[in-house]
């Protein structure tokens, strides 16, 4: 599976690591790719922006960005609700589920 | 910056850069310091009155140079200490990313050290106002106020020394340290973006109020506003798919009020405590 686990919150200075590690599956055509936001709990709207233009990106090519956020993830399940970006993505509860 | 008298930091394990560097130093009349490794940089920054830091762009892992996390450690703690990259080969990657952290110029070996003096005469040291950042109003609240040239690398430092102070203040609530991460990302970096379009000579004014029962911030720019008003809905099924404009939407999140004055222009944000 192409996973991208987060271990820093997704601001400032961390954004281009972020991007760059779904750049990465890009360049190498994985257009399928599993973000797992379990460890984190803030992402701001450039995070958000990154994200969803590698959805745009690789449902063009035929692939899906799935997302791992856990219930128990309130501020992000919040982050994602609010938004109405929980209704683009399809959101797993954990790792298990995805497979 | 004129060499005379000043303290510099030379971040590098080769040896023959340093004596290189040094010697000439010395020559100027400059203080060096010299540091094999992040932690003794680190160390010295924070004892020393560091006024310029040459960093050789040393890997430290595949992706991470030592001298990208020194630029993070000076960004993070605010502390503007101009830094001059120097790198063993021309690598375009390194050189982006060094700028964008915040390196002031980057040499690449072999350099004449002339043209290195001439470059650090060239230096503006300070890019921050420092005058009267923050002030204890009554012993039990806190006044903080910074102005910033619009440079968007400066907006994750902000947001960390404002959290650093309101964590003085309520060390409990740590999870409005959130609000003020995000408050500084969205809202400094629009009127950095929008507001003083990205201008570097325009400033933008940070004011954070904290009190017992309330976190109040400030942002002033230098630009014309926009019309709060009549902000799109990024919920919008005809919006949802944008890769932008929910900066303002995700700060009403996190904030109990959301003021505009001046056209826009100045954004308050209001966060209240039980």
């Amino acid at each position: 599976m192409n996973l991208i686990k987060l271990e820093e919150n997704v601001i400032s200075d961390n954004i281009e690591n972020f991007k760059s590690q779904i750049d990465k599956f890009f360049s190498e055509s994985k257009f399928n790719m599993t973000i797992d936001f379990s460890k984190i709990n803030l992402i701001c709207s450039s995070g958000l922006g990154v994200l969803i233009s590698a959805l745009k990106k690789s449902r063009i090519n035929e692939g899906d960005i799935k997302l791992i956020i856990p219930e128990s993830n309130a501020e992000i399940t919040q982050i994602f609700n609010i938004t109405r970006l929980n209704t683009v993505f399809t959101i797993y509860n954990s790792q298990w589920e995805t497979d | 910056m004129n060499l005379n008298g000043k303290n510099i930091l030379i971040a590098s394990n080769n040896l023959k850069l340093i004596n290189y560097l040094t010697g000439y130093i010395l020559q100027n009349n400059a203080i060096p310091f010299t540091a094999n490794d992040l932690n003794q940089s680190f160390d010295i920054i924070k004892n020393e009155s560091i006024d310029l830091i040459i960093s050789e762009a040393k890997y430290s892992s595949e992706r991470r140079t030592e001298s990208e996390d020194l630029l993070k450690f000076i960004n993070k703690n605010f502390l503007f200490i101009p830094v001059v990259i120097i790198l063993k080969q021309y690598e375009i990657n390194l050189i982006k990313h060094s700028l964008k952290n915040g390196a002031t110029s980057f040499f690449i070996e072999p350099f004449d050290i002339d043209d290195l003096i001439s470059e650090i005469n060239k230096i503006k040291p300070i890019r921050v106002n420092f005058d009267n950042r923050m002030k204890i109003l009554n012993g039990s609240s806190l006044r903080y106020s910074v102005e910033i040239n619009s440079s968007a690398v400066l907006v994750g430092a902000v947001g960390f020394n404002i959290s650093e102070i309101f964590k003085i203040l309520h060390p409990e609530k740590t999870d409005a340290v959130n609000s003020i991460m995000l408050a500084a990302n969205e809202i400094i970096l629009n009127a950095i973006i929008h507001g003083n379009k990205n201008d570097e000579s325009k400033k933008v004014n940070i004011t954070a109020l904290i009190e017992s029962n309330r976190f109040q911030m400030i942002v002033t720019d230098e630009g014309n506003g926009f019309d709060y008003q009549n902000l799109p809905d990024p919920t919008d099924s005809q919006f949802i798919f944008k890769d932008s404009g929910r900066g303002i939407y995700l700060t009403k999140m996190y904030f109990d009020e959301i003021n505009f004055y001046l056209g826009g222009s100045r954004v308050e944000l209001i966060k209240n405590f039980k």
